[in-house]
């Protein structure tokens, strides 16, 4: 139990060896320092994960987190996080989705759930409140996520004589057939950056369906609303969250990474590409999307869809264009559309196949590891997925994932890319130094990361290319203290900044009043807790950053810029009337 | 909180029984019937249905006519389609509009059809921006008329 709202007070331990569930001690005072999602799910696997464990054995844990924010109606708040042990490094890794199974989990009365053991068989797990049932899926094996959900949904609903309402999570044949990139799917969303589909596959679970009639308790109903109303219209009247965003996206921020250089083009060998044009937003916006959604609680709706063979599919995104478009020198976006639906109903991670279908291509290419993949040759990519996800032929070794294979075959062309959109968020923001720790407090109150995006004051944002860095780099020197400080002020002299709608939220609808500083502190104990669990398991942890053929062609472009700037400076300097200089406008920004 | 039938009143007629939306309420007709508590949304169709004032909820000594169910009006200009009434309503009497040009980034949730509202208020408690208002039945449809005039 707990005095806080917003919370359903309970954490639960699901072992699948046994079937049986009990209650997993978690306290106030550590609702208090890790909220929840991502901080709570780091400091489980902390407190619960052996000196040695290997993802795929009986004693990994799976940790599904819900926010506290989660079901309260705080925009974007429909994120949980998944935590496990990474199939491919060994380290712990956590996985943020849009799906609604956090959602419903709460509903049925858990803040978490943590999985342990594995079944004897496949199993597919059925939650209602506090029953619990399991359920052989040999039925269900070697079904794609859609269909998988598809039919678990009539089953569920012809068990209770009505349409049921529920959230799911399942994996694919991927996922089954233990594939390193396999990942989880919740709805039509997977996982993001997620590899564990393997993990839920060692342990013979197909799907959770959880559903439940609780209630979410709100500390402040009238306040809470009147916080979701402004923070909402805060979104939707930012230029990013508001206008970009919805009309084109998350694809919309490839032709701003393209114009800084920092496009993935032929396994990142390059930072721009010649058609990006053909696989950017506004062409999709154009030609294919047919509507702008998002998850629920979602007031950006940057999701995409298109039709696909007669039906409408998910669209892809940023990561998904950039990765299966300029990085394989692909600018045919109706085959990202085919390979997009394909991913997710493989139960695939769209980034790391893809980094692995790159990494392969110019492997091919220097001669260490033939598969018959080639930069800018589409025609066999489709059978290559199917291949990766049933581990077939060529596809059995690419199902290894990139580091795995070039730890194997050699080859200085590995590209551990972070996610796309935080490039972007940086493009326009410069790196906080903060900015981790914000994310990672952001994730436990179970928000997703575009809400980054309109933490950007207005004023800075200058289209297309974001802000100069080097303008910005002075100030954010200072961000730490700066942070500091604005922790310590009142509340209301940060009202008309929306970044500190999170905590606002926090105080309306759980009741958990804390400053920005304590918040940012969630998020640091979180990166400390998985610090320590690295160290006690001897593995490293993936440290994404971007390659140097970018960072050079970054520099290059920035270069590029300035001298347009300067030159364009000088051209308007050269015009200028001397006799008439009261009538001359100041250079503004544009 | 769910609702529970006083059994000193209910004669069994079934009528909650086959119109309770997730299937909460079960009996053998004739016999007093049960509200299972794991499955009731309280979304309170059954009370308006009970003629015999078996299920109660809070002062009410009135059935409710149909006409008297009140119906969501959404506010298209606060409405960000954020599909938390749609998650809400147990009659899937919600949805999301469809799009009126490629991309329309301005779809809201829209009632489908008048007669699968149950006037339960769920979409009115859960929007998380204060979008929606129940408003009388007869009122929407003469308002719909009008426009439509």
């Amino acid at each position: 139990m707990t005095n806080y709202s917003g919370y359903m007070g309970k954490v639960v331990c699901l072992d699948l060896t046994t079937h049986g569930l009990s209650e997993y001690p978690w306290s106030d005072e550590e609702r208090r320092q890790f909220l929840g999602g991502r901080a709570m799910a780091a400091k489980i696997m902390s407190d619960c994960t052996g000196t040695v464990c290997n993802a795929l054995s009986e004693e990994s844990l799976i940790v599904i987190a819900t926010g506290p924010l989660t079901g309260t109606g705080a925009p974007c708040s429909n994120h949980f996080c998944i935590s496990s042990l990474s199939p491919s490094t060994g380290a712990v890794r956590h996985s943020s989705c849009g799906g609604d199974f956090g959602l419903f989990l709460k509903k049925a009365g858990y803040d978490a759930l943590i999985i342990k053991g594995r079944c004897e068989e496949p199993t597919w797990i059925s939650i209602h409140n506090d029953s619990v049932t399991f359920r052989s899926a040999q039925g269900l094996m070697g079904l794609g996520c859609g269909k998988t959900q598809i039919t678990l949904q009539a089953e569920t609903d012809e068990k209770r004589g009505c349409r049921v309402k529920c959230g799911m999570l399942v994996i694919g044949p991927a996922g089954e057939k233990l594939v390193n990139c396999a990942t989880v799917v919740s709805g039509g969303r997977e996982a993001e950056h997620c590899d564990f589909g393997a993990v839920f596959g060692y342990k013979n679970l197909k799907a959770i369906v959880v559903s439940g009639n609780k209630e979410i308790p709100l500390a402040d109903t009238g306040k809470n609303r009147a916080i979701c109303r402004q923070w909402s219209a805060a979104l939707r009247s930012h230029p990013l969250t508001g206008s970009l965003l919805p009309k084109l996206g998350t694809m919309g921020f490839l032709s701003l990474l393209n114009s800084n250089g920092l496009l993935p083009t032929e396994n990142c060998r390059r930072g721009s590409f010649d058609n990006a044009e053909d696989i950017g937003g506004e062409f999709f916006a154009d030609r294919f999307n047919l509507e702008s959604s998002g998850c629920t609680y979602c007031p950006i709706r940057c999701e995409r869809s298109a039709m696909l063979d007669r039906r409408p599919v998910r669209g892809p995104e940023l990561e998904l264009a950039a990765l299966l478009g300029s990085n394989i020198l692909n600018s045919d976006m109706g085959l990202i559309v085919r390979w997009s639906h394909e991913l997710l109903e493989y139960g695939l991670d769209a980034a790391s196949t893809a980094n692995t279908i790159a990494w392969a291509m110019q492997a091919n290419e220097e001669g260490i590891f033939k598969s018959g993949l080639e930069f800018g040759r589409t025609g066999n990519i489709s059978g290559i997925l199917g291949d990766i996800a049933y581990k077939r032929g060529v596809g059995a070794e690419l199902a290894e994932g990139s580091k795995k294979l070039a730890d194997k075959y050699g080859g200085d062309f590995l590209c551990l890319l972070k996610p796309l959109e935080m490039t972007a968020v940086e493009q326009y923001t410069g790196h906080i130094g903060y900015a981790d720790y914000l994310r990672a407090a952001a994730a436990s109150s179970g928000q997703c990361r575009m809400t980054d995006f309109a933490a950007i004051p207005k004023a800075l944002i200058r289209k297309p290319n974001g802000i100069a860095s080097s303008f910005l780099k002075p100030v954010l020197a200072a961000s730490e203290p700066l942070v500091k400080l604005l922790s310590r002020l009142p509340d209301c002299t940060t009202d008309s900044l929306p970044l500190f709608a999170h905590t606002k939220a926090l105080d309306a609808a759980v009741g958990l009043r804390m400053s920005l500083g304590e918040y940012i502190e969630v998020g640091r104990r979180a990166m400390e807790a998985d610090g320590a669990l690295n160290e006690k398991l001897g593995a490293e942890a993936e440290k994404p950053c971007l390659p140097p053929a970018l960072i050079r062609s970054h520099r290059e472009a920035r270069r590029a810029r300035s001298r347009e700037e300067l030159a364009r400076l000088r051209d308007r300097l050269c015009s200028i009337d001397m006799k008439n200089i009261s009538a001359v406008k100041l250079p503004g920004r544009e | 909180m769910a609702f529970r039938i006083n059994s000193a009143v209910c004669n069994g007629c079934d009528a909650c029984v086959t119109a309770c939306p997730t299937q909460a309420i079960h009996g053998i007709r004739h016999e007093v019937h049960e509200i299972d508590p794991e499955l009731c949304v309280s979304c309170g169709l059954c009370i308006n249905l009970c003629k015999n004032f078996a299920i109660r909820s809070g002062n009410q000594n009135e059935l409710l006519e149909y006409s008297e169910w009140p119906i969501p009006h959404v506010d298209p200009s606060l409405c960000s389609g954020c599909r938390a009434c749609v998650i809400v309503c147990p009659m899937n009497a919600l949805r999301i509009s469809t799009p009126e040009y490629r991309g329309d980034t301005g779809t809201i949730s829209e009632l489908i059809d008048t007669d699968l509202c149950i006037g339960c208020k769920k979409c009115e408690e859960h929007c998380p921006v204060g979008a929606i208002e129940m408003v009388k039945r007869l009122l929407a449809d003469s308002e719909e008329e009008e426009q439509y005039e």
